[in-house]
């Protein structure tokens, strides 16, 4: 399947989005989200690095790295961003 | 003016209620959809980061005339010590590399810069673009 960060050579092309839109997460979340999903998750891990240990394939990791911070630096961002909204509106936490 | 500033923010309905992060997640969505250029009519996009290290680009399509699902998918990419790891509905776990790394990176990038001022900082950027005019 492709996907718009291997399709398209570029973003911000305009904002065209139907309204009414009921996010999609459930699954994502019913997959991830709690004990039980954690563990699916730490499976799905597990088989993806037997399956590569069995290709004599390496992780990205070193390749990554750079990425990887820069991804984390922006999520910081973004938490940062979400956190001083709700401390200034009273919202500790959820 | 609290409340004008929070309304107008994320889009909440009078009377005031404050900010939760799910709603917070939830306008970041929509604007995360439109970093990907136009969408045909009918299908809908949504991009964001979770609470955690995990982004999600959400795509469906419906028929326009009958509203019939035609398909609909959600990308899950995990940012993990070893690199960003990508799964397609639970499945297909990959450890993204090259291009679509590149786009991944640009795409998170653009989502921070755009939520910051169409979400976050909208008056005090319109404060510094006329104080500096």
């Amino acid at each position: 399947m492709t996907t718009p960060f291997q399709q398209h050579p570029g973003f911000d092309k305009g904002p065209e989005f139907p309204q009414g839109y009921s996010i999609r997460r459930s699954q994502e979340e019913q997959q991830h989200g709690g004990v039980a999903g954690l563990s699916k998750h730490a499976m799905d891990l597990a088989d993806l690095h037997e399956q590569g240990s069995r290709q004599g394939n390496t992780l990205q990791g070193i390749e990554t790295a750079t990425e990887t911070m820069q991804a984390l630096e922006i999520a910081a961002e973004i938490d940062a961003m979400r956190s001083s909204l709700l401390a200034s509106s009273g919202v500790e936490s959820e | 003016m609290f409340r004008s500033i929070f309304s107008r923010a994320v889009n909440l309905v009078v009377p005031f209620q404050a900010p939760t992060l799910s709603k917070l997640i939830d306008e970041e969505s929509k604007i995360g959809g439109t970093l990907f250029g136009h969408a045909s009519r009918g299908v809908t996009r949504r991009f964001f980061k979770d609470d955690g290290n995990s982004w999600f680009y959400s795509e469906s399509a419906v028929d326009p005339s009958t509203r019939q699902e035609l398909y609909s998918y959600t990308i899950r990419y995990e940012v993990l010590p070893q690199g960003i790891l990508k799964s397609v509905d639970g499945r297909g776990h990959v450890f993204i590399k090259g291009i679509e790394l590149g786009r991944l990176m640009q795409a998170m990038s653009l989502y921070k810069q755009r939520i910051r001022s169409e979400l976050y900082q909208p008056k005090q950027q319109k404060a510094t673009r006329s104080s500096a005019a």
